[in-house]
């Protein structure tokens, strides 16, 4: 099983994600930016990252690309309440995956994890 | 032939006058007060212009029947001026009795303006005088100068009394006083018909003419008169301003060039330049007495006016600052709202297939609490920020305050040809209100009539006694109806049916009637309109 990392600062959202995926993948939780890129220092089976962006102390947006600098072969998936079409864009750039508009859905989830992953 | 100087200063005045007629009009051509001014400036023009034009064609030698021709032509307009001031005064009093008497005029307009091309009874040639020819009066003269007088008179005396009677509303009233100002200054203008006589006085009309447009503008700055709500920067005032100036010094210097070259018997440029320096002399410390002059009264206004002013404007600011703060905010929360949303949405989905894991159903009743506690919460937070503060109260003229609010939408109301119908039928007038609050009710409730009539209607606001215990201010509109669904809801905060509104606007009515233990219900008929009635307790 291919390993998923959720990082948000919102308890309820971390919660949700991990029961959408839990029975599909091995799920690991951060609730900061740093925990996140110590999380992907220490443990290489980590293959994709859902990630908010609206985080207090460190952007979402600035923790992709640290993500992206040190390991480029994990795929980021950016979550958002924002439909912004600007910040979808530098997160294009800074290499992430997809973007997820929150109120998401789990069958759009499980469709992202899989893409990026390929099955579960 | 070189240019004739008495024709530059009527040629101007018709260049102003005539473009603050087509401002008008382009502001606003639907309104009849803009199009009646815009046809006032129309009957101005000919007069000023022609009388330019001749007092050149003089100078330059041109066959005197064609003088006289052009003459005829522009006292047809003069013949107007009157007339169209008239139609003015009824239509900006509503005047409704005296519409009859328009066409009357007009009539008359139409019939002197034959007289005047056709015979030599109104006009009857040209004077030769040293500013150029001028018309000369014929026989009935007199009697067309009575009548373009009376109808001045009359016109004034109609704005007197309309001052009066606008007493508690200010805007009108200043409105009233300005246009009242505006006409008896343009009246001046008919020392014009004196040289007609014989009499050698050089015309100086176009003086109280430009007088008139000024204080027309001012009026229109500050009362948004005519509903041209523009703001006229310093430096456009400014420009008008050196121009007419400028124009009235010209004149004076070659009046006195006239004068002095008639006293030492020849003209020189030596004569000219004594009369350009003397007058300078004064000239120049009078430009700026009345640019200070200008700038107090036209930018800035007395002291009263100001206090008076401001608080209109404070008031109006606040209103759209806060509902502009209750939309920013309520759109914030509503991204807030979809994080605590997202989860409960989640954990709902998954209940039927997990609901026997006892770590999710644990994390479930956590969550869910959490979730739904924070949702409150946000809400909550919005409410407290739109309710209203703690009363205070005083003795309030609630007609005073319905007419004050009117004032603040009275632009919107215009633009959108809505009718407003006042119907002040108690002799309770005065309560213990929080005025602000109460003008944010009304406020509310207005903007709502407005929004429901776009293409315009008629709005009815009554008050009503009620045994003598309360007191009721009924507001109708003529605009598209609540649907029965939605009548219930109205109140209900955040409920709305308008494309950018917050839902807010009659919650916070409603909450704001409560709190002067008045109560607020409406009744409303799809397409027809709605009508709204708050209840109010005399000196609760």
């Amino acid at each position: 099983m291919k390993k998923i990392m959720i990082c948000d600062d919102e308890e309820g959202i971390r919660e949700s994600l991990k029961l959408i995926l839990e029975d599909h993948y091995d799920i690991l939780l951060a609730d900061h930016g740093e925990q996140c890129l110590e999380f992907l220092k220490n443990d290489k089976n980590i293959g994709l990252v859902f990630l908010d962006i609206k985080m207090p102390k460190v952007h979402g947006l600035d923790i992709l690309e640290a993500i992206k600098k040190d390991n480029p072969q994990v795929k980021v998936v950016m979550v958002t309440g924002y439909h912004a079409v600007d910040t979808a864009s530098v997160a294009a750039q800074r290499g992430a995956s997809g973007y997820i508009v929150k109120p998401f859905k789990s069958p759009e989830i499980l469709e992202s994890a899989k893409r990026n992953l390929g099955g579960g | 032939m070189g240019i004739n100087p008495y024709a530059i200063p009527p040629l101007i005045s018709a260049a102003l006058i005539f473009s603050a007629g087509c401002v008008t009009l382009r502001k606003n051509h639907k309104a009849s007060l803009n199009r009646i001014f815009f046809a006032l400036c129309c009957a101005t023009t000919p007069w000023l212009s022609f009388y330019g034009i001749n007092y050149q064609l003089t100078t330059t030698g041109y066959p005197s029947y064609l003088i006289n021709f052009h003459y005829r032509v522009a006292y047809c307009g003069v013949a107007f001026i009157s007339i169209i001031m008239f139609h003015y005064v009824v239509a900006f009093l509503d005047l409704k009795w005296a519409k009859t008497w328009n066409i009357i005029n007009y009539i008359y307009g139409a019939i002197v303006s034959v007289l005047i091309l056709k015979t030599n009874l109104i006009i009857n040639g040209v004077y030769q005088f040293f500013w150029g020819l001028y018309p000369q009066a014929g026989p009935l003269h007199p009697y067309f100068l009575s009548y373009f007088i009376s109808l001045i008179i009359i016109s004034s005396i109609f704005l007197y009394k309309g001052l009066s009677y606008t007493r508690e509303n200010f805007t009108k009233f200043n409105q009233i006083k300005y246009v009242l100002l505006a006409f008896s200054i343009f009246d001046l203008a008919s020392v014009d018909f004196i040289p007609n006589y014989g009499i050698e006085l050089y015309p100086i009309g176009y003086i109280p003419a430009l007088m008139f447009i000024f204080i027309i503008a001012y009026a229109i700055v500050k009362y948004q008169l005519m509903d041209i709500n523009i703001v006229i920067k310093k430096s456009m005032v400014y420009s008008v301003l050196v121009i007419s100036i400028t124009t009235i010094f010209l004149m004076i210097v070659i009046t006195s060039e006239h004068f002095l070259a008639g006293l030492f018997g020849y003209k020189n440029l030596i004569s000219s330049l004594v009369a350009a320096f003397l007058i300078s002399l004064i000239f120049i410390p009078l430009r700026n007495k009345i640019q200070t002059l200008i700038d107090r009264l036209v930018l800035k206004g007395s002291p009263i006016e100001i206090a008076e002013q401001n608080v209109f404007l404070r008031q109006e600011v606040i209103e759209k600052e806060k509902f502009r703060t209750v939309a920013t905010l309520a759109s914030s929360l509503v991204h807030e709202i979809k994080n605590p949303l997202t989860t409960l949405k989640t954990f709902l989905e998954h209940f039927p297939t997990k609901k026997d894991n006892p770590e999710f159903i644990a994390k479930f009743e956590y969550l869910t609490a959490q979730e739904i506690n924070r949702m409150e919460n946000l809400v909550k937070r919005l409410l407290d920020f739109a309710k209203p503060s703690i009363l205070s109260l005083e003795q309030v003229n609630i007609h005073h305050l319905i007419d004050d609010t009117l004032t603040l939408l009275h632009h919107e109301l215009r633009q959108k040809g809505i009718l407003i119908v006042k119907d002040y039928g108690t002799a309770l007038a005065m309560l213990k209100l929080d005025s602000n609050q109460i003008r944010q009710a009304l406020l509310n409730l207005l903007r709502n009539a407005i929004d429901a009539m776009p293409n315009g209607g008629k709005l009815t606001i009554e008050t009503k006694d009620k045994k003598s215990t309360a007191l009721e201010v009924v507001v109708t509109d003529t605009g598209c109806g609540i649907p029965a669904a939605d009548l219930p809801h109205i109140f209900e905060p955040f409920f709305s049916k308008k494309k950018d509104g917050t839902g807010l606007g009659l919650s916070i009515t409603k909450d704001i009637i409560e709190g002067h233990k008045g109560k607020i219900e409406a009744k409303s008929a799809l397409g027809q309109g709605t009508q709204f009635i708050i209840t109010l307790p005399v000196n609760s």
